[in-house]
């Protein structure tokens, strides 16, 4: 009799367990959809590119001076060169707090954004990213980066100071959140989570229709 | 009662409390950990699995998909003093992998920046979360060698066993 009781807790832990945490997975779940859904979220033309009419949407959210963040951006931007009309990326700052030029790097980005330099100024910002991610002090490399895009650095040093570019920052970094992004490289492609470079590579080859992996022509160890 | 029997239950009585806060501790902890792992879209964990670039794409997503739930309900059982025996044996074993995996990243020199052990609880560097390994599986070990007389203290296996007798 007692055994069969042991027996019969153990099966009532197992399955009320299940039930409850799977209810209240779901109920996130139902609280991400209205994240994903939320329109306010959805306008960056500075930090956007590709196809805005393409069928595969991805919402890229990076630290900057992560390593695997560096192979998922130059990955991604390899899917994009080959297939423009196919993708659209809108990109989201997530600096951790792991990373002591995380925040800062992406208070540049931002303030080359503002210039309509984002672009050009990432990709030389991700290429490098071993150069001024072992600095103490990464603003010079940072300073003939913005030069090699054409930032005005005059500009960018006063928008530095400007509430609002933590404040975008922040609000990227809020929206991550409420997605329950925790780790970068993370990817939002057509609202479904993706986290990490080998399931982006997944995932873009089954939606391109991909039978030969993508290869990243530049590795983030090497510089341009 | 002769001497010895007394001898016993006072070394019961004694080590018994120590040994109940120590199976909470570890239970408890993993209770957290698999909450958290759960309560998390499990690609985060996939990408953790996925890092440590042991297992084929198929197992990757099996096992973030499945071992949040065994790391709740072995922690739950342990908490709770249930099957002490064999989630005892199953922690040793799960401990002993947790090294295993980790030592071969360390030996591969694979770029971790952290084990994601944790989920998103806390972040430790894989150097550090093979030494609270080793304590673990240490701890774990004390804790299934004294599972008869000190770990069973305020179990529900003692509780089940005292209703059949």
């Amino acid at each position: 009799m007692a055994k069969v009781s042991k027996k019969g807790l153990t099966i009532v832990l197992i399955v009320g367990g299940i039930a409850i945490f799977s209810g209240l997975k779901f109920m996130q779940k139902q609280q991400q959809v209205v994240v994903a859904q939320n329109p306010a979220a959805i306008k960056l033309p500075q930090r956007a590119q590709g196809n805005p009419q393409a069928k595969i949407k991805i919402i890229e959210f990076i630290d900057f001076q992560c390593p695997a963040c560096a192979k998922g951006y130059q990955l991604l931007h390899e899917y994009l060169k080959n297939n423009p009309d196919k993708l659209y990326i809108e990109l989201r700052y997530f600096p951790l707090a792991m990373h002591k030029h995380g925040e800062s790097s992406a208070r540049w980005g931002e303030c080359a954004a503002r210039q309509d330099k984002f672009w050009p100024f990432m990709d030389l910002l991700i290429a490098r990213q071993n150069e001024w991610a072992a600095m103490i002090d990464p603003v010079p490399s940072f300073e003939a980066i913005g030069k090699q895009a054409g930032v005005n650095l005059d500009q960018l040093n006063a928008c530095l100071k400007d509430d609002s570019v933590k404040q975008a920052i922040a609000t990227d970094q809020e929206e991550g959140k409420m997605r329950m992004v925790s780790s970068t490289p993370s990817y939002f492609i057509n609202h479904e989570m993706v986290v990490g470079t080998k399931s982006l590579q997944m995932k873009l080859d089954e939606l391109l229709g991909i039978k030969t992996p993508v290869e990243v022509s530049i590795p983030s160890e090497v510089k341009p | 009662m002769n001497s010895e029997t007394n001898a016993k239950i006072k070394m019961i009585k004694n080590l018994g409390p120590k040994f109940f806060i120590l199976r909470v501790l570890i239970g408890s902890l993993f209770v957290v950990i698999g909450i958290t792992k759960i309560m998390e879209p499990y690609q985060n964990f996939l990408y953790v699995v996925q890092g440590y670039e042991i297992l084929p794409a198929m197992l990757e997503n099996i096992v973030a998909r499945v071992f949040p739930w065994i790391e709740l309900f072995l922690g739950l059982f342990l908490v709770l003093g249930l099957w002490l025996k064999w989630v005892l044996r199953a922690f040793v074993l799960m401990i002993m992998t947790f090294i295993g995996i980790i030592s071969q990243a360390l030996i591969r020199k694979l770029p971790l920046e952290y084990c994601g052990c944790f989920g998103g609880l806390f972040s430790s560097d894989i150097h550090h979360t093979l030494i609270l390994d080793i304590c673990l599986l240490l701890l774990t070990i004390v804790l299934l060698r004294g599972v008869v007389e000190y770990t069973s203290f305020w179990s529900l296996d003692k509780y089940f066993l005292k209703s059949e007798k």
